[in-house]
């Protein structure tokens, strides 16, 4: 008998950052498999950032990569070209990407479009308490800098975000196919 | 000039002209043993989430072991080597969970095989010493050929 049960489809979130990039693979059902923050450091950004996502992408062969959507957003110009540089090299092999928007990760995970990141990181670790709790940087003041470890946060909401999209696709797949 | 997208480890192995050049990092597998297919299979081994959600790093878990440092444990989490009988019970004593769990990808294809062999010989016919043990020995193998395992969460 084969085993269909284990029929899964893996997501990999990729957050990158002035840092580095965050990235979180996850499994359909939730799951971690993988998740952390690769430092680049010095010159080259892009270049760095890039080989490690193949490496990535390489190693876990995902089915999905989730990343922001930056139309409309004031994210970075380095940020944009490397995000652009990522779906090209997901469509070279065959992977489908999904854009996220900040606010389509709040109104899934936070249910509420005016959610902060930390708001978004604290819901994340009481998700995944195992993994992700000990990792929960401490609130930003003023005038410290964004922790290295949030980008771990965003990767892991971009994932998450992916599949439960996927999943109404297929609730709407499914309605759509007992109405005909 | 279109922007090259190979690791640069990968770069440096083709430029450099003379012996091979041996790169920590190189994660080509083939596709055909790690996942067999793309969403088809669950990942060998489970080791790498497990140690990241214990926080400890490869070379406390090496230690763990009883190896001498975290190379050994970084190629059991990068499928490029399975541990031995005594390391897969220890990696258990480590992070408390069923080897099944630790290992869902081997656990199932070990079992996807089993089964298989279980229907050959049911259909090899079994023989035993008397009728009852004939009988029992019928019913465990149609049990073993018929078993739903409960799979591990991955």
């Amino acid at each position: 008998m084969k085993n269909t049960e284990s029929k899964q489809k893996y997501v990999l979130g990729i957050a990158p950052s002035a840092r580095g990039l965050g990235f979180a693979v996850m499994a359909e059902e939730n799951i971690l498999v993988d998740w952390g923050v690769k430092q680049v450091k010095g010159g080259k950004k892009n270049e760095r950032s890039l080989s490690d996502t193949a490496n990535l992408i390489d190693h876990y062969k995902p089915d999905v990569i989730a990343i922001e959507e930056t139309e409309g957003s004031r994210r970075g110009e380095r940020i944009q070209e490397l995000l652009q540089e990522i779906v090209a090299m997901a469509e070279g092999e065959n992977i489908k990407v999904k854009r996220f928007s900040r606010r389509q990760m709040h109104v899934e995970i936070l249910q509420n479009k005016h959610g902060t990141r930390h708001a978004l990181a604290e819901h994340l670790a009481v998700l995944f308490p195992e993994e992700l709790s000990f990792r929960l940087p401490q609130r930003r003041r003023m005038w410290t800098s964004e922790p290295y470890q949030m980008d771990i946060f965003q990767a892991v909401a971009l994932a998450r975000c992916s599949i439960a999209a996927e999943r109404v696709g297929k609730v709407a797949e499914f309605q759509s196919k007992n109405m005909a | 000039m279109q922007k090259s997208r190979v690791c640069r480890s990968r770069q440096r192995i083709a430029s450099t002209a003379g012996p091979p050049v041996r790169v920590r990092w190189t994660v080509s597998f083939d596709r055909s043993s790690n996942r067999t297919s793309m969403s088809s299979q669950p990942f060998l081994n489970l080791l790498l989430a497990f140690r990241k959600r214990s926080a400890l790093s490869q070379g406390d878990v090496a230690f763990l072991l009883g190896a001498q440092d975290g190379a050994k444990v970084c190629r059991y989490e990068r499928f490029s080597r399975e541990p031995g009988l005594h390391t897969a019970f220890a990696y258990e004593a480590i992070f408390g969970r069923p080897l099944s769990e630790l290992f869902p990808g081997l656990y199932s294809q070990i079992q996807e095989a089993v089964q298989e062999r279980a229907k050959i010989l049911e259909k090899r016919g079994i023989r035993g010493n008397s009728k009852s043990l004939t009988a029992r020995k019928r019913q465990s193998i149609a049990a073993i050929a018929s078993r739903k395992f409960n799979n591990p969460r991955l």
